[in-house]
């Protein structure tokens, strides 16, 4: 019996340790974050991760608003994915009362469903410290204006305080172009200085679909003019391809690839390493989010300076709107301190505030009255003098990755003749339109 | 990773009634409900329940916020639809087969290879090794090794080839994906073949080798007919496991934040992105549609190889 | 189907013991056998994939102890002077520390509960001559071929509704997260155990009987100490299944706070937008998620390989 008692211990070790871990666990309840009764408080769900810069800025701001109002802020940095989180939520009726995101999270996740409150009276606020003005004054109307709604009846359901755009970018220190190209055969010229010069002269991730496909849905805006990406893709019977303008972009397309414009190797490689060789100088043009100097700030060549061109026109009347990507605050409608979140959007709308977004987080703010970080100074000028957009003219993310992207890749990795990918991007859109029933 | 192995699908019957074994017996029965109780709880909450559950919401249009609506059996009709899903499944049985049947090709030739040879246990071990590993941390390591101007590339350049090939190009990633599983499961299914060749005995061989048989007469004739039972059952094993596969794809082709290119989904991507995608839209009800779909899939192939690998068992 | 049930995995103790009489039969007739030309080549083949193996672990170690800037220069190199930095970086900011610790619960509790519920109900359906303990068997075994897929949605729904009715955190919870990792535990260990416990010799609880020990008392005092191998191989592969269990803990948990490796390692490849990749910190994570995992593999390997094949041996 001796030799059994070892193993008796275990056992009751193990019961013991997983009934102490049961009880100890069994004590995280939903209700554990209410707080104490006639105190006010907010729950806030961030799309940062604690250590980023965007939060340090947040945190400063919340623990001031902290201390000013009395409200008691509870926040949670939920990293990039905290929508996921708030559906969660909604399903067990566990929201918080403040959420960011990017328009392109928020409205089809929340905004379509008719989840999120109508934050037009917050633009009517005034800031606190800045005698008399609102929100909407200090934030420009365009941003709102451009926001789309997905087929649920609030427009204005967030208030950005960052803006990223899209626009090409290049080392204003470079030798070989230093000009920004203002047409499409500008930038065909500088191509060719380019490989004269033995560098390439776009940069692209092959895998990053997303970013690559920018390039279209430039051209086709530049082409056919505002809205007509989205006339395109979302047109189920597919008559829209056999517009010439679409023939006219995709041959664009054909021709970058067939003169060999876009970076060796740019058809198998993972993203970001393009992106990097873009900033160690072997390459001079790279389309992209502004987020691309932050991202590449460790891997820049001695001396680069960041600069940045609106995307070329193709003819004399082409639009020269914008891409532009809100991120922002909203309100949960199904949120029990609504008021109190919507005080801090208004309170974090002050210059001091939101300008720390610009100077420690090195993003650009959505007032345009503060001044921008160095590597986004030519962004703050494009979004200034040219009109706004959205990004494939904010159709939901779920076109593009199931219906629009498979035949644009094979094109744009060289696949498909310009011909060949109209008549396949027609008939995949007219099957994803179909499937969707 | 651990993945279950099923028993040879031949048997005695352990519970032999004995003699005086009624009060053993008694206590048994008094002990069996609550004994089981815990587990069958556990096991009917989250296997059967959910996959009623699953049944019934792939009938329903939902996204998770506002009602429910039911709209029978047009998740089905649309998923029939969709080029996507039509991909993931095609994708699926790709693992299922040339995935398959290449690591069970490349498992024998190490089972002959290693039957003689020496340090065969470490060999083993290392192989056996990439199985425990969480497959996320090979979608890493191939975007790196893999990348134009990476390490193999420069391998190549120093061997003379000027002009290596796309490994991660769109239409590549696939098969670098299903290059990276067969990597990854030879060793585990060489560690479960090469026990079952260990236990054929010697005098097999010996005897063959009177015979006059060659290295792949032996392999045909005795090897393969005497392992086959393991053999059918490994395939079986395959079939569970490659309808699981997810964690490599996703990381594999994926950018930061944005889901892997379509071209290379398989049915497990597909359940996820429909429900939780990153594109915002929820449609529990496709998903769920689409999960009905995997698990009928792995149960008629399940099915469908155990039936034809017996009869082939018979043949022998 | 239905056959599966009835034959137990063959137990390990017998599998070793028959190993021994015929290794010198084999090594004999090895001896015979002139290695020929194929056999090299095959030989060779083998030896460069256990360098490329060992190779692939080497440079993870290697790389994860270089600045980022040194390793998108040059993915292949040495470092001259090792960086730890990485470590502290992917410890402190880039949330590992919290999900290693998350990580460790998770899997440790999980993996003893698991067991803990798996091996009563597994040494009944053993032992038990009932006809409805064979439906129950069938029902385990059907379990294992449940592919994650189909239960992710429902499982997720069904937390978010039990929460909701129960105020107890399930969603975004490590409790949760446990809870989930038993469950869908459950056929494996049991399948494993039963195995084991068929194979005990029936006549020591006989005679446990016949002394008058409860049946209780004889499975705790009796049985679990002569299946300890078995349990504690179950227990290693509830170990390694937890660690690496990515698919459900990617739907259920979203916090910083409360995010396992897995997650973590895919959280700091989402953060690389805005803040730039740091592959220097993703390396040292990685070798977070690998390490624990190779060292129970060296120290107790055999028995997870037996584990995981036992069974398919004859």
């Amino acid at each position: 019996m001796t030799q059994i008692k070892p193993w008796l211990k275990l056992a009751t070790g193990a019961l013991l340790a997983t009934s102490v871990a049961f009880t100890a666990s069994g004590c995280t309840t939903t209700d554990a974050v209410s707080s104490g009764d006639g105190e006010k408080s907010m729950t806030y769900w961030s799309m940062w991760t604690e250590t980023e810069p965007q939060a340090e800025v947040l945190k400063t701001s919340l623990d001031a608003f902290q201390k000013d109002t009395g409200i008691k802020v509870n926040v949670q940095w939920q990293g990039r994915k905290v929508l996921d989180k708030v559906t969660a939520g909604l399903l067990s009726n566990d929201v918080p009362d403040l959420v960011d995101q990017a328009y392109d999270g928020l409205g089809p996740t929340l905004a379509k469903t008719n989840q999120l409150e109508d934050l037009a009276p917050v633009l009517k606020e005034s800031v606190p410290g800045e005698d008399g003005k609102t929100v909407g004054d200090v934030i420009p109307a365009k941003y709102f204006d451009v926001l789309p709604t997905y087929g649920g009846d609030v427009k204005t359901y967030m208030v950005p305080y960052t803006i990223s755009n899209v626009s090409v970018f290049y080392n204003k220190a470079n030798k070989v172009a230093p000009d920004a190209p203002k047409t499409w055969d500008e930038l065909l010229d500088n191509c060719k200085k380019a490989l004269a010069a033995d560098i390439a002269c776009i940069a692209s991730d092959g895998d990053a679909t997303w970013a690559n496909s920018y390039w279209f849905d430039y051209l086709m805006n530049r082409n056919a003019g505002d809205g007509s990406f989205a006339k395109l893709v979302e047109d189920k019977t597919g008559a829209s391809f056999d517009d010439p303008a679409v023939l006219k972009t995709a041959k664009q397309i054909e021709e970058l690839i067939k003169s060999g414009y876009i970076i060796k190797g740019y058809d198998a490689s993972k993203y970001p390493e393009q992106q990097n060789a873009w900033a160690s100088n072997k390459a001079l043009y790279y389309l992209m989010g502004s987020w691309a100097p932050a991202e590449t700030g460790k891997y820049a060549a001695e001396g680069f300076e960041y600069g940045a061109f609106n995307f070329p026109t193709t003819t004399a009347t082409s639009s020269t709107a914008n891409d532009s990507i809100a991120f922002g605050f909203a309100v949960p409608k199904k949120a029990k301190n609504t008021d109190a979140a919507k005080q801090f959007i208004a309170y974090f709308a002050n210059k001091d505030r939101m300008g720390q977004i610009s100077s420690v987080a090195n993003n650009l703010s959505a007032r345009p009255d503060v001044e921008a970080p160095a590597t986004l100074k030519d962004v703050a000028t494009i979004l200034a003098e040219n009109p706004t957009r959205l990004p494939n003219d904010g159709v939901s993310g779920d076109i593009t990755d199931k219906g629009f992207n498979a035949s644009f890749e094979k094109l744009f990795l060289g696949k498909l003749t310009a011909e060949q990918y109209v008549k396949e991007a027609k008939s995949a859109m007219v099957a994803y339109w179909n499937a969707k029933g | 990773m651990a993945t279950p192995v099923l028993p040879l699908a031949r048997g005695r019957n352990t519970a032999r009634p004995r003699a005086g074994m009624s009060a053993i017996e008694r206590s048994r029965r008094r002990l069996f409900w609550p004994m089981l109780a815990p587990a069958l709880i556990l096991m009917i909450l989250f296997y059967l329940v959910p996959i009623i559950f699953a049944g019934w919401l792939s009938l329903n249009e939902w996204d998770g916020i506002n009602e429910l609506k039911w709209v029978g059996l047009d998740n089905y009709i649309r998923l029939s639809k969709d080029p996507v899903f039509i991909g993931s499944i095609i994708n699926t049985l790709k693992i299922l087969f040339i995935v398959g049947i290449v690591t069970f090709v490349f498992a024998f030739g190490l089972t002959m290879i290693l039957r003689d040879m020496m340090g065969k246990k470490f060999v083993r071990s290392v192989l056996f090794f990439p199985t425990l590993i969480n497959a996320m941390v090979f979608g890493i390591f191939a975007g790196f090794l893999f990348s134009p101007s990476g390490p193999v590339n420069k391998l190549l350049l120093l061997v003379g080839v000027q002009d290596p090939p796309k490994w991660l190009a769109q239409d590549n990633l696939f098969n670098m994906i299903m290059i990276v599983m067969i990597w990854s499961a030879t060793g585990y299914f060489t560690t479960i073949i090469m026990s079952a060749v260990d236990q054929i005995p010697a005098y097999y061989y010996e005897a063959a080798g009177l015979d006059g048989a060659g290295p792949w007469t032996k392999f045909r004739h005795v090897t393969l007919p005497l392992a086959w039972d393991v053999i059918s059952v490994c395939a079986v094993l395959w079939t569970m496991s490659s309808v699981k596969v997810f964690e490599l794809i996703l990381v594999f082709g994926g950018s930061t934040a944005k889901p892997p290119p379509t071209s290379t989904w398989s049915t497990a991507l597909y359940v996820f992105q429909a429900a939780f995608g990153s594109g915002g839209d929820r449609e529990f009800g496709i998903s769920a549609a689409s999960a009905i779909v995997s698990l009928v899939l792995v149960t008629v192939l399940t099915i469908g190889l155990r039936r034809m690998l017996r009869r082939d068992a018979v043949e022998i | 189907m239905n056959q599966v049930i009835t034959q137990p995995p063959l137990r390990t103790e017998t599998a070793k013991a028959s190993h021994t009489p015929k290794t010198p039969t084999r090594r004999r007739s090895s001896r015979k056998d002139r290695i020929s030309l194929g056999g090299y080549v095959g030989r060779a083949v083998v030896w460069l994939l256990v360098a490329f193996n060992i190779f692939l672990l080497v440079w993870m170690v290697l790389t994860s102890i270089r600045d980022t800037r040194d390793i998108a220069r040059d993915p292949l190199g040495i470092p001259a002077v090792p960086f730890w930095e990485n470590y502290s970086t992917a410890w402190n900011t880039g949330g590992f520390g919290t999900a290693a610790i998350n990580s460790v619960i998770a899997t440790l509790i999980s993996s003893l509960l698991v067991v803990a519920i798996a091996a009563p109900a597994a040494y009944v359906l053993a032992k038990s001559t009932r006809k409805l303990s064979s439906t129950f068997t069938l029902l385990f075994v059907l379990g294992l071929g449940v592919p994650g897929q189909v239960l992710l949605v429902p499982v997720y729904i069904m937390m978010a509704k039990f929460q909701d009715i129960s105020h107890l955190k399930m969603i975004n919870s490590i409790q949760g997260l446990i809870l989930v990792m038993v469950g869908l535990g459950i056929p494996f260990t049991v399948f494993l155990l039963a195995g084991f416990f068929r194979s005990l010799p029936v006549e020591i609880e006989e005679a446990a009987a016949i002394d008058g020990s409860s049946g209780i008392r004889t499975f705790i005092q009796i049985v679990l100490p002569l299946a300890r191998s078995g349990l504690v191989t179950a227990f290693m592969l509830a170990v390694i299944s937890g660690w690496n269990e990515t698919l459900f803990s990617l739907v259920l948990l979203t916090t910083s706070e409360n995010r396992t490796l897995p997650i973590a390692l895919l959280a700091f490849l989402d953060q690389a937008q805005f803040n730039g990749a740091d592959w220097g910190g993703l390396f040292a994570g990685i070798v977070m998620v690998v390490t624990p995992v190779l060292a129970l593999f060296i120290w107790l390997g055999r028995r997870i390989v037996e584990g995981m094949t036992v069974g398919i041996s004859k």
